[in-house]
């Protein structure tokens, strides 16, 4: 096995039965640190009746509450402003201000500390150099600089690895377009909604291919996309370049990441997180393979703000195979495939949105834009699937229509109105895109 | 994978220098240049920490 591979080739190859020692020596530390220092989380805990004397074993975590991100915006905004007592260092200590999206309701802030800050880059680093980036690399970041953590500290961590970072900030698309092409930028990182974006923008507005602009490594994180099979192949045809997931989160950390041996997964860092998979009716810890779940993760060296058995709402499953790039970090199978939020039942069946995305994206003369509503029409769920035909393909729609409508049925086992629409009239997407409305919400 | 780097000569290194930086910090009241530097080298150190250290600590227990 080649060291080089590896940021840090102990931690990264340490065998099963130490490395889970390592995290539960982590999570005792981590917990006492907590129970000492912050107010919110030791309420949380007397009133279980659980004190760091208690933590023994994993089975001894399973009695730790989790903590949901509605806890979190019962305390903010109230003194010590704007945190509230979920801090364990004093205000003087935090120096970097991020909220989450806002996605799922009002958003949650985030304090950290300089070594806060550090660990994030730290995290970020085992991903980047997982995914192939080297100091050769001239790494360019479109993203808006801003109150949200996005690419932030992927920003540091390219840094840290010694590559050369083009902050892409308040330039608009075109722009950032221009600016690649100008520098000879490597790699690039992106939601993969904007990735798509891009290559449209250049193919469509520049008359610019995007694959001849020399970037051969993006990263995606922010959506499920990059892990999504037939996104993640129309994001390397058009940018002609590797396509690597990774999954993180404001609350928690960059947790997971996928390697250069891409086997249709995520290895979790288990250095630096603890994550079990719970099964959302029974609440039982799900350790096999193949069973999806909700995760509940810990970071086990976040100090400031510490994430402590969050309730995630991802939803995920460990995988059975171990990866040939050598990692002893367990994979789950084909990523984050969605939250526990967005999946819903449409006709008493199971609908996850990527499972849309996958079949309409895999289609060819479908654009990559898509729009599902589901309303109700008397006790009766209907769902319809908004999408755009591509240059070219008009002609094609009733072939177009019967494919899409058979891959629908098969992947997703329910019937849809297609509505078809001209290239470019639904609507495109900075950052997250919001492409699922479930008017039955606002029915009730 | 059985690492080539001595690590318990690493940890030794780490500790040194965690050490030095907290002298440093002791120094620095009053003098902002020296103590806020203390604080970001503080910060790599504890990930020098987190990538070698605690591996050690495995052994001991």
């Amino acid at each position: 096995m080649d060291p080089t591979l590896f940021w840090n080739p102990v931690l990264e190859t340490l065998d099963r039965e130490k490395l889970r020692r390592l995290q539960l020596m982590k999570f005792k530390r981590i917990f006492k640190w907590t129970y000492e220092n912050s107010r919110f989380h030791r309420r949380l805990y007397d009133q279980a009746g659980i004190a760091p004397e208690d933590i023994r074993s994993f089975e001894d975590i399973r009695n730790v509450p989790k903590v949901e991100k509605s806890m979190m915006r019962g305390i903010q905004r109230k003194t010590p402003f704007p945190y509230g007592d979920i801090l364990c260092v004093p205000l003087e200590q935090v120096t970097a201000f991020r909220q989450t999206s806002g996605t799922t309701g009002l958003p949650v802030y985030q304090a950290d500390t300089w070594q806060d800050w550090e660990w994030w880059s730290e995290c970020w680093s085992y991903i980047l150099w997982a995914q192939g980036y080297r100091p050769s690399d001239r790494v360019f970041l479109p993203f808006g600089y801003n109150v949200f953590v996005a690419f932030w500290a992927a920003h540091y961590a390219a840094e840290k690895l010694g590559c050369e970072v083009v902050p892409g900030g308040v330039l608009d698309t075109q722009a950032r377009i221009l600016k690649i092409k100008e520098l000879k930028a490597t790699a690039m990182m992106a939601t993969p909604t904007y990735v798509l974006g891009m290559a449209d923008t250049a193919k469509q507005k520049m008359d610019i291919d995007p694959a001849a602009l020399g970037i051969r490594k993006i990263t995606c994180a922010g959506e499920p996309g990059a892990g999504i099979p037939s996104t993640k192949k129309r994001i390397q045809s058009a940018w002609n370049a590797r396509v690597y997931d990774h999954a993180g989160a404001t609350e928690i950390g960059a947790w997971s990441f996928e390697c250069t041996a891409q086997p249709f997964g995520m290895h979790v860092n288990e250095a630096f997180f603890l994550v079990e998979i719970e099964d959302p009716e029974s609440g039982e810890i799900i350790e096999e393979p193949g069973r999806r779940g909700k995760m509940v993760i810990t970071a086990l060296d976040r100090l400031a703000q510490p994430c402590i058995r969050f309730d995630s709402k991802d939803i995920i499953e460990w995988d059975s195979v171990s990866c040939e790039c050598g990692r002893t970090f367990r994979l789950i199978k084909g990523g984050v495939v969605g939250r526990a939020d967005d999946i819903t039942k449409v006709k008493g069946v199971l609908l996850a949105p990527s499972a849309i995305e996958d079949v309409v994206r895999s289609i060819d003369g479908l654009g990559d834009e898509y729009e599902v509503v589901v309303d109700r029409l008397g006790d009766v769920d209907r769902i319809k699937l908004k999408v755009e035909i591509t240059p070219g393909h008009e002609d094609h729609l009733k072939t177009i229509e019967v494919t899409l409508k058979d891959q629908l049925r098969l992947k997703t086992n329910l019937r849809y109105r297609i509505e078809f629409y001209d290239y470019g009239r639904l609507p495109r997407y900075n950052v997250k895109a919001k492409r699922f409305k479930d008017l039955r919400k606002q029915l009730k | 994978m059985e690492s080539k780097v001595d690590l318990n000569a690493v940890d030794a290194e780490v500790r040194r220098i965690k050490s030095a930086v907290e002298k440093l910090s002791d120094m620095g009241e009053n003098f902002p240049s020296i103590a806020r530097n203390a604080v970001r080298i503080q910060a790599c150190v504890k990930m020098l920490e987190l990538n070698i250290s605690d591996c050690l600590l495995l052994e001991d227990a």
